[in-house]
């Protein structure tokens, strides 16, 4: 193809160079016969003869007859290329032509993306245009966390604080609630022997430990009493447990992204070979980080006794820029956390998805039918940053595990589906060999029924 | 994807008619003044003042032609251009895609380095060249900006490959959303978007699609006459598809005359209009010549029959044909044609990929993710809950609610899932899942896929977390674990490790 368009390049230049010239000949044989002819504008025998003549040359020279000619090569290259292009295969797969319903989803889709990657002149202009509704809060989230970032990428960390130390009073109030809440469960509630065993060791251990630990401790004891007395609520417990710890994992990593921040500009104060700021500076930031993050800030302190070229060979990943980097990639995660959405935009990673996926389609789609809502005949290989479920295959009978089927832990650790356990059972016997060892299971002690 | 065809035949087609037009108008040019030329010796009796004067007209004439020609093939140059650069853009994401397959199967930092040794061409010098063109106009802002780029630019040195891919992907994606924009007629967010990148107007058949708009906008105005100018331009071509877009509007303007009652002026239009397309669309050209037998929208019946306009007495299929149902119809129908004449896939790109990567994304767990339960009742009350629900966060909290794996985590992982956003899950109904061959499992603790180096550690009450994050958690508690979604305690011995094959 790149040959046929340079070939096509070329003839086009030649063609155009010779209809010039053919008919620059012809201008000039033309004005010199005007002038011929105007200057025997007395005689017109001669005229008439030199007319003649001049016509003669003119038809012997066939210059027209060129020109068209000269155009033909041109016309037979561009026939070429048009022939290879009709040969190519379209893009069309049948079954994913648009439907009416989507069109105003996939806008609403765009818009969210353009918000995300932080042009909002261009993104009202798109909502303007498409009468497209994007969710409440969304655009103000977006562009919270880009006037952020931009001052990251200026070196200013003035508001990424002012951020952390924002998420970090309203989880920690929120923890702090729900702490007083279960102390009051805990001394209403009658406690088993077992139990009390059981509170004894942990509570020695909780002396020695932190208050988050003993935050867990709680919610255990708590819970396994509420359990055993409220079995129904289930979901709504679940949640407001996995909120619980959601909230800490939560805080866990603003506390640490906090250190980075601050870790950043110590770096930037250090690169500019002001030590006496350095100092003041991590004396009065860095002591909150000491239990968790000790190992980095030794490094840091380290750094003052060094020079700054012998710090830089010494610690490059510290001093090349990438810090910041890092930082904003990190806080772009942090964010949307705290937030509640997803961290990179959807119709990307779709898009990058599909790259591949289209060419797999188009094959299939040639040879069999495929039906929506089922399955696809064949597998899309996707890369693994893609993944983002757990599914359980079973190497014994290749079905998916689902709720009714779940996969089930043998004695030897090998995992099969229930199904496929079912079918080894022979009998009414309880008892059965794995098929991958020759350890032998229970079915109804050494089972475990599996959720992924 | 292979893009050549969406991306080089606008630009053969323009290239096409362009000559024949060049062509036309030197033939016609060249043939009347080479005659009048042969012909001024045969005109005796004609002044010789007058012979000057023609043959002055004639220097005129082709001289004009010669500027014609000139003008014509510098825009033609132009446009093969823009054919060789469309290219070079597509071999490049080409040659991307395939060292994106080969990076994942094969070690990282060696490996790199050598394929990029054995893969830099002529092709890829020349972006690379126009990219450092790009950031050396950057430098130009201040100080800090220049540290900033001065680093990045020492980073690209050890990856310049990535940079250049990471570059060409976001650029892939915004011509797609250029292309999307014009397809759908946001003309003014397309031109924003040209003017932020630099290659896409060169990448993107801008006046193609305005072209195509000012048909749409007749026929939004009811107005036949450019449309059909639009067919006659392009017969040939659309012959060749074997489209039937000329006999509609020829229909739609049929029923137009029948509209205002004139009959035998309809009968005297189909007479000459509907003969040549009998062969293709007979059943369509006898159900409008139905119409003939029915009363139109304005008239009066001569004797009235209850209290109904005679037209509503008709059948439902032929009022259909009076209504704004047929001229969308004739939009769509148009939209579609103009799109595949010049080599365009009849939906834009960016829904084919996005779809596809729905196909390829799409789990059970996914789809499971929005409907609990398949009970009756609850059906009912999420229904409820669907017309409720309205902001984004309460979408969100809905999702959490539901018992699955896939939505609620605490590892950040699952929830970047692009199929569980709401707004994706509903396109994603009507399209099929992959197919899974192989178990994965993702701990719902670091949101990382588990290995045979790190399994699975099974508690008692059958949750499966990965043997770091339970390794983590005991070095921290003293061999104690606990298990997030039930909150239940064990012992760090208690636990079992499982073996996925």
């Amino acid at each position: 193809m790149e040959i046929l368009i340079e070939e096509l390049k070329t003839t086009h230049q030649k063609t155009l160079q010779e209809t010039d010239t053919q008919l620059r000949f012809t201008l000039e044989s033309l004005e010199s016969a005007v002038e011929f002819v105007s200057a025997m504008s007395e005689d017109e025998e001669m005229m008439f003869q030199i007319l003649n003549e001049w016509k003669d040359s003119l038809h012997e020279e066939k210059r027209d007859i060129t020109i068209k000619k000269s155009q033909k090569d041109y016309h037979r290259v561009l026939s070429k290329v048009g022939k290879h292009l009709v040969s190519l295969p379209s893009n069309e797969i049948p079954f994913l032509t648009s439907k009416k319903l989507e069109r105003e989803l996939i806008d609403q889709l765009i818009a969210e993306h353009l918000y995300r990657i932080g042009d909002f002149e261009l993104a009202d202009q798109f909502v303007q245009d498409s009468g497209s509704k994007i969710p409440e809060g969304f655009r103000d989230l977006m562009v919270q966390m880009h006037q952020i970032l931009n001052q990251l990428d200026q070196r200013d960390i003035s508001s990424a604080l002012n951020w952390v130390h924002q998420t970090l009073q309203l989880r920690e109030k929120d923890s702090v609630k729900e702490k007083e809440v279960k102390k009051k469960l805990i001394q209403e509630t009658s406690k088993n022997e077992t139990e009390i065993k059981m509170e004894k060791e942990i509570e020695i251990k909780k002396e020695e430990q932190k208050e988050k630990e003993i935050e867990i401790e709680i919610e255990i004891e708590k819970d396994e009493e509420q359990d055993e007395k409220e079995k129904g609520k289930g979901k709504g417990k679940e949640n407001s447990q996995k909120n619980n710890t959601q909230q800490k994992q939560i805080i866990k990593r603003t506390h640490s992204f906090e250190f980075k921040l601050h870790k950043a500009f110590y770096l930037n104060i250090l690169l500019k070979n002001e030590i006496k700021e350095a100092i003041k500076y991590s004396q009065k930031w860095f002591k909150k980080f000491a239990l968790t993050h000790m190992k980095e800030i030794k490094q840091l302190a380290g750094c003052l006794v060094y020079s700054n070229d012998f710090a830089k060979r010494r610690f490059p990943e510290l001093f090349d820029g990438s810090v910041w980097l890092q930082l904003h990639s990190e806080f772009i995660e942090i964010y949307c956390l705290v937030a509640e959405i997803p961290s990179h935009s959807p119709l990307e990673l779709l898009c990058q998805a599909g790259e591949s996926a289209v060419s797999v389609l188009k094959k299939v789609s040639g040879l069999i039918p495929i039906k929506t809502g089922d399955e696809l005949p064949m597998e899309i290989p996707v890369a693994n940053n893609f993944k983002f479920h757990s599914s359980f295959i079973c190497p014994v009978s290749k079905e998916r595990s689902t709720q009714k089927n779940p996969p089930v832990l043998l004695k030897c650790g090998h995992v099969i589906s229930k199904s496929s356990m079912k079918t080894l059972l022979e009998n009414g016997k309880t008892k059965f060999k794995c098929p991958y060892c020759p350890v032998i299971t229970n079915s109804q002690i050494d089972c475990i029924e599996i959720k992924f | 994807m292979n893009l050549q065809k969406s991306l080089i035949q606008p630009c053969f087609e323009q290239l096409s008619r362009r000559l024949h037009k060049q062509y036309s108008l030197l033939n016609k040019t060249l043939t009347a003044s080479f005659k009048i030329l042969y012909s001024l010796p045969k005109n005796q009796n004609v002044g010789c003042e007058k012979i000057v004067e023609q043959m002055k007209k004639e220097i005129e004439r082709l001289s004009k032609l010669q500027k014609d020609l000139n003008n014509y093939s510098k825009d033609d140059q132009l446009i093969i251009k823009k054919m060789q650069l469309r290219l070079q853009y597509h071999l490049s994401l080409l040659k991307d895609s395939q060292q994106e397959k080969k990076i994942e199967k094969v070690d990282e930092k060696e490996k790199e380095k050598e394929k990029e040794k054995e893969t830099e061409t002529e092709t890829e010098t020349i972006i690379k060249e126009e990219r450092k063109m790009e950031i050396e106009k950057e430098k130009k802002d201040e100080k800090e900006k220049e540290m900033i780029v001065e680093e990045k630019k020492e980073k690209t040195k050890k990856n310049p490959l990535f940079q250049d891919q990471i570059k060409l992907r976001k650029l892939e994606l915004n011509r797609k959303l250029t292309e999307y924009m014009f397809r759908k007629g946001y003309n003014k967010t397309g031109t924003m978007l040209t003017e932020r990148h630099h290659f896409l107007k060169q990448l993107v058949d801008q006046s193609l699609f305005l072209q195509g708009k000012k048909v749409s906008v007749s026929l939004s105005k009811h107005d036949l006459s450019i449309p059909l100018k639009w067919c006659l331009i392009n017969r040939s071509k659309l012959k060749k598809i074997d489209s039937r877009f000329e006999f509609q509007l020829k229909k739609q303007q049929f029923i137009e005359i029948m509209r205002k009652g004139n009959r035998t002026k309809a009968i005297n239009y189909a007479r000459k209009n509907f003969p040549p397309w009998v062969g293709k669309c007979f059943p369509e050209i006898k159900r409008v010549m139905g119409l003939l037998a029915f009363a139109t929208p304005n008239e009066q019946s001569p004797i009235p029959i209850e209290e109904k306009e005679p037209f509503e007495m008709l059948p439902k299929r032929y009022q259909l044909l009076y209504g704004e149902h047929s001229w969308k119809k004739l939009n769509e129908a148009f939209q579609r044609e103009h799109v595949i004449l010049f080599g365009l896939s009849e939906s834009p790109s960016i829904e084919v990929e996005f779809k596809s990567g729905i196909c390829a994304l799409k789990t059970a767990s996914c789809q499971n993710s929005h409907k609990p339960n398949q009970n009756k009742k609850t059906k009912e009350k999420e229904e409820q809950k669907d017309l409720e629900i309205n902001s984004f966060d309460q979408k969100m909290k809905v999702l959490k609610s539901s018992d699955n794996n896939g939505t609620n985590s605490i590892g950040q992982r699952n929830t970047n899932c692009p199929i569980c956003h709401p707004i994706v899950n509903k396109i994603a109904e009507n399209y099929p899942r992959n197919l899974i061959t192989h178990s994965l499992i993702i701990c719902p603790l670091s949101g990382q896929i588990m290995t045979p180096d790190n399994p699975p550690m099974i508690c008692p009450n059958g949750n499966a977390y990965s043997l770091d994050e339970m390794k983590k958690m005991a070095e921290q508690n003293n061999g104690i674990v606990t298990d997030i979604k039930t909150n239940e305690i064990f012992k760090f011995t208690q636990l079992k490790r499982a073996f996925i094959v």
